[in-house]
């Protein structure tokens, strides 16, 4: 920065008194701040690897209610400095803890507000991250506001990896911790979230969320589709804010308890299902990583006994706790628990099998190495071509096997 | 004993070392003391001390930066507190706030440096200036004048 824009940048910092600081973390420090007689604004200051500008600079211009107006931005030596509306209300953290669980049709109505918010960001490009109902703020009128992009980001940014401030647990999406790419589908996770908080007054995460997710006086379809959103896997979700609003509000409609004061009793679908009407989110989505096992058990059959017999053991102590683990819940939530349960497996199937992948190689080239099995009685010339012909062999019948099998589902229709 | 009275400031806070050690001898609770003068204890430091200046004098930081002729993002950074400052420059941001004598006094003494003293002769001229309400322009020009190393590093 040269030295005019330097002063300016401090004129205008200057220019703003700062009322409150509202909170400090690292790099991040926000405040409230006037200016003048023209009102009170939340300034927030981004220290050097959080700085985003680019993302600021999209939102400058950008009027959506749901949003705050962002009034300006400037650069600073160290840091860039953004000034926001203030948005005057309660959160939704604080308005539910006051109220308890919300009625399904203010549940849904605050949604809406929240899920346009959310849409109008990713349709400029930018992922929130840290939905959450401290960051939604309800005003004097009822109506929701998405605050706090404190660790939001553009969706062109660094691929791989985000290494940034992670998100708040239970209502960020599993990939924000690391294992994937964010996307507008995280958001949605979260969305999901925040929608079960309003109508169970639980944090997801602990140990009564499903529970009274199931308790709650709440159509089996808003269960399942909840459900479907909280999703490991981003492609099962619903695609964006917008499209998890219209399901919501076909759910709604479809079950008629739309505008139904919940009051009045519970809703005409019993509230617990072990599988709810409409949702195949869960068979489907476990079948998918079932067809990807079928590789990994044919490659143990052809293993050594020693090595097959640890592996079985291993595996089946996991399913045993697994799905004891989800027994263990009360009885009429067995449905759900062993949705779970096959959530937990699907994931630690990824890993067996990716981890087969990479021993299959290695253990071919240790008997290479060491002239035994395939490898007995081969002269040192031939030993390369068998070696790759192996490994080939054993990962193309992966391969097509788990190809055949996609194939017989999707024209079973179970995919 | 003669007694040395700084400036009443705006705010009539500023109390000086002698008046304050009369104040100690006089009390007779320590903590009574203590608790009196918070606000004259040392143990503020120097960015925190600047903003104070600042916002007593009704300055903003571009005002002062400018004035003292200081690179501007080196004064944001003495600013905040994440930069040290020299001696020399540490005179210049004094002019460029317009610092009595005490106050440029305290600012040095924070900035971990040896205070203007009237012995010396570069020392006494910028006592005189600053006494004055001269701008730095003006201290480097009588310094320059008296064939002593001005504030602002001379280009060659």
């Amino acid at each position: 920065m040269d030295e005019g824009e330097v002063l300016h940048a401090l004129v205008l910092d200057d220019a703003y008194k700062v009322e409150r600081v509202l909170s400090e973390r690292e790099g991040l420090r926000t405040e409230l701040v006037t200016l003048g007689g023209a009102g009170l604004f939340v300034r927030k200051y981004f220290a050097g690897g959080l700085a985003a500008p680019g993302l600021w600079g999209t939102l400058l211009g950008v009027d959506e209610p749901g949003l705050p107006r962002v009034e300006t931005v400037y650069r600073l030596p160290d840091r860039l400095a953004v000034v926001l509306e203030y948005v005057d209300g309660e959160s939704l953290e604080g308005l539910v803890t006051r109220e308890g669980p919300l009625s399904l049709p203010r549940a849904v109505r605050l949604m809406d507000g929240i899920c346009s918010a959310a849409q109008a960001l990713h349709e400029h490009g930018i992922i929130h991250r840290d939905i959450t109902p401290k960051n939604v703020i309800v005003d004097g009128g009822g109506c929701a506001h998405l605050i706090d992009l404190g660790i939001a980001r553009l969706r062109s940014d660094e691929a791989g990896r985000d290494t940034t401030l992670l998100g708040t647990w239970g209502f960020a999406a599993p990939e924000q911790f690391g294992f994937a790419q964010t996307d507008a589908r995280s958001d949605v996770y979260s969305l999901a979230s925040v929608l079960a908080y309003m109508l169970t007054a639980t944090w997801p995460g602990e140990r009564g969320f499903d529970p009274a997710l199931g308790l709650a006086a709440v159509p089996g379809e808003v269960v399942g589709l909840i459900g479907r959103a909280r999703s490991l896997e981003p492609s099962a979700r619903p695609q964006s804010a917008a499209e998890l609003m219209a399901e919501l509000r076909s759910c709604v409609e479809g079950s008629g308890t739309a505008g139904q004061d919940d009051r009045e009793g519970p809703a005409a679908v019993p509230a617990v299902e072990l599988r709810p009407k409409g949702d195949r989110s869960l068979a489907p989505h476990s079948l998918h990583v079932w067809m990807e096992l079928a590789p990994t058990v044919l490659a143990l059959l052809r293993a050594p006994r020693s090595v097959r017999k640890t592996v079985a053991l291993v595996f089946a102590v996991v399913l045993l706790v697994v799905f004891a683990a989800g027994l263990l819940g009360m009885p009429e939530q067995v449905g759900r628990q062993v949705g779970i349960a096959q959530e937990s497996l699907a994931a630690i199937s990824y890993l067996v099998l990716m981890a087969w992948w990479i021993l299959l190689p290695s253990y071919e080239l240790a008997c290479a190495v060491a002239g035994v099995g395939e490898y007995a009685g081969l002269d040192r010339g031939a030993l390369p071509r068998r070696l790759l012909l192996r490994v080939a062999e054993e990962l193309f019948a992966g391969f097509a096997i788990m190809l055949a099998l996609q194939i017989l589902a999707q024209a079973a229709g179970l995919v | 004993m003669a007694k040395e009275r700084s400036e009443v400031d705006s705010c009539g806070h500023e109390h000086v070392t002698e008046e304050l050690l009369e104040r100690l001898l006089a009390s007779t609770s320590i903590e009574g003391y203590l608790s009196a003068v918070e606000p004259d204890l040392e143990g503020r430091d120097l960015a925190e001390y600047l903003r104070d200046l600042l916002e007593r004098k009704g300055l903003g930081r571009a005002q002062a930066i400018a004035a003292a002729g200081l690179n501007a993002t080196f004064g944001y950074q003495v600013f905040q507190g994440t930069r040290h400052i020299g001696r020399d420059r540490a005179l210049m941001l004094a002019f460029g706030m317009g610092c009595t004598l005490h106050e440029a006094q305290r600012l040095l003494r924070l900035a971990g440096h040896a205070e203007l003293w009237s012995r010396r002769r570069r020392d006494a001229i910028v006592i005189f200036c600053l006494e004055r309400g001269l701008s730095r322009e003006d201290c480097d020009d009588e310094l320059y004048r008296m064939g002593e190393e001005t504030l602002l590093p001379a280009e060659g």
